[in-house]
């Protein structure tokens, strides 16, 4: 009889383990709104303001960082798939032009974030960090795992990746560019290099998290973004604080303009679920 | 057989390995090929030979006013620092992919082309077989780098080992009377008399190479090196706006502004356009904007002098 006893402690000890190391792939789709709540693609026309739309040619962006909180409050970082061009070491590449605008791109290959986490939990928030972690930030990306091989989301004079660009034209045929990444950088490339100004804006979304299947949707608010932007006189961005639209959209990212750092308030370019049309 | 083989392998060692595993010669040769194929760039309507121009010291002027000069590649791999005002480019194979493939300014254009530009390299059957170790057979290539980065590393690595042999000889007058085989007539002699001391150029056109800063970084100020010497009286260039600010579009700093890497004065004397802008078209003219507390007869003698690094005038 107690041979028995054992035998069903030792199978419900063995159960929880293989419950507790169960895990569920899951999604996490990125869409792109304008103005008018339509979903953002390459070459379409991309409504900023109720007057000033422009063109799109390239949006992307580096995600890392990538946790989610369970219902005990604790952070949980997820486990990336292996073989996927856009996913490895922690980071995802998300592509919102659709590729179709860059021949280094597939199409509809970077629109989401696969990933897995542990099954049987609840999950309430994401949080995750724009733009490439810093001990892969200053790679060859010619010489670098797929996901940091694409040499339009290298930065090759500020010698880092871009974490997000925005490429487009405005009336006019103008063209407008937003790049963000770490700037103030000194040292030899190959060496070492170091960024006085990181950059790096970081997010939290609220939501229950993969409640009714294993997809759920952020959405980047292109409005959010460019909140403030004179677009009487548009000058775009490229990393420094002192150029043209940077400070103006380094605020939008809650970030400093001044030290690169977080500013303690909170951004709201990215909104839960998939709110396009 | 060993006997057969020792001495290849040695000569091998000798000639130096490119990273691929292929003697530098004929990465080189590679090189030399590519540089002068506008196969490299997005639009296939220029090359790096078309700014770089071989017989402007492989530089060249504003390609428009208000633009910036393009800096000669004599001598490029005997630089401690890439680039014009850039101090964090060392390596030649950095400053190559930022030429390829760098956006601002966009010199090849071929940013996010990768796949388009092996694909072009594939279809030519001297780069399937040479640069990309495939066969060429009945209009396909065949086997060899399928990889888009690895045929993009091939393609720096070559045009690095072209450059690496852009070294302008050391048989100048100058060099040649610094090394006491022949003396310099007496203008060019008062003219040395002034670059070494009373006008004091070789302060910032030291060295070998006529370019290397002797101030101090508290000197310098700033957040660049002191081989980068800021442009007095400013002089704003329109295009690209980033280049025109010198080394304060990386460092943010105002002291910054519009430094710019000092270049080197060899062969300069066959240019006809000095400064970042291009708008000096003489050297004398360049020398007394530099040095307006001397006489015009001071001016003469340092220019005799500089000539002197730039004859007989002998083609890398």
């Amino acid at each position: 009889m107690n041979d028995m006893r054992c035998l069903g402690a030792l199978m419900f000890l063995l159960c929880l383990l293989i419950s507790c190391d169960r895990q569920r792939d899951v999604e996490v789709r990125v869409v792109a709104r304008d103005a008018r709540g339509n979903a953002v693609a390459c070459g379409q026309e991309l409504l900023l303001d109720p007057d000033v739309s422009m063109s799109l040619k390239k949006l992307r962006f580096y995600v890392h960082g990538v946790a989610f909180r369970d219902t005990r409050g604790q952070w949980i970082s997820p486990h990336q798939p292996k073989g996927l061009s856009h996913v490895g070491d922690g980071v995802w590449l998300i592509d919102l032009d659709d590729g179709l605008c860059d021949l280094e791109f597939s199409p509809q290959t970077h629109l989401s974030m696969p990933m897995s986490l542990p099954a049987g939990r609840e999950y309430d928030a994401m949080r995750f960090t724009l733009g490439v972690p810093e001990s892969l930030n200053h790679l060859d990306p010619l010489k670098s795992s797929p996901h940091l091989a694409h040499t339009s989301m290298h930065w090759g004079w500020q010698a880092g990746y871009r974490f997000l660009r925005l490429d487009g034209t405005l009336k006019g045929n103008t063209p407008y560019a937003t790049h963000l990444g770490s700037t103030r950088c000194t040292g030899e490339v190959g060496e070492t290099v170091t960024c006085a100004r990181s950059n790096r804006p970081e997010f939290v979304i609220k939501q229950p998290w993969f409640e009714s299947g294993d997809v759920a949707h952020i959405t980047l608010d292109v409005v959010a973004l460019f909140e403030g932007v004179d677009w009487s006189a548009p000058q775009g961005c490229m990393g420094n604080a002192e150029d043209g639209d940077c400070a103006v959209i380094l605020k939008n990212l809650a970030l400093d303009p001044d030290t690169g750092s977080l500013d303690g308030t909170t951004s709201r370019i990215f909104l839960a679920g998939d709110a396009t049309k | 057989m060993k006997l057969k083989v020792y001495p290849f392998i040695l000569y091998i060692c000798m000639m130096g390995c490119g990273p691929e595993g292929t003697p530098l010669a004929t990465q080189a040769h590679l090189g030399e090929r590519l540089f002068f194929d506008p196969v490299l760039s997005l639009h296939q309507d220029r090359a790096c030979a078309s700014c770089h121009n071989p017989a402007d010291s492989f530089g060249g002027p504003p390609q428009a006013p208000g633009e910036v000069s393009i800096p000669s590649l004599l001598d490029v791999s005997r630089q401690r620092r890439l680039g014009r005002a850039n101090p964090m480019i060392a390596q030649l194979e950095d400053q190559t992919r930022i030429a390829l493939f760098g956006e601002e300014p966009a010199e090849m254009g071929m940013s996010g082309a990768t796949h388009q530009l092996m694909r072009r390299l594939r279809a030519a059957p001297y780069y399937c077989v040479q640069l990309l170790g495939g066969v060429f057979i009945h209009g396909n290539c065949v086997d060899g780098e399928h990889d888009a980065r690895g045929a993009s590393v091939r393609v720096i690595h070559a045009l690095s080992a072209y450059q690496r042999t852009l070294t302008f000889p050391r048989t100048t007058l100058v060099d040649r009377w610094q090394r006491g085989e022949r003396t310099l007539d007496d203008e060019a002699s008062a003219g040395a008399a002034l670059f070494y001391a009373d006008a004091g150029c070789a302060r910032c056109h030291g060295g070998d190479l006529y370019a290397t800063s002797y101030t101090t970084e508290a000197e310098a100020e700033g957040g660049a090196p002191p081989d980068y010497v800021r442009v007095f009286p400013p002089r704003a260039v329109a295009r690209p706006l980033r280049l025109g600010l010198g080394v304060q579009a990386m460092t943010s700093d105002e002291r910054d502004y519009q430094r710019f890497k000092t270049p080197t004065l060899r062969g300069i004397a066959w240019r006809g356009y000095y400064f970042h802008d291009g708008m000096r078209v003489s050297l004398h003219d360049a020398i007394a904007f530099h040095a307006p507390h001397l006489q015009a007869y001071e001016h003469a003698q340092l220019a005799r002098f500089i000539e002197g690094l730039s004859e007989p005038r002998v083609q890398p």
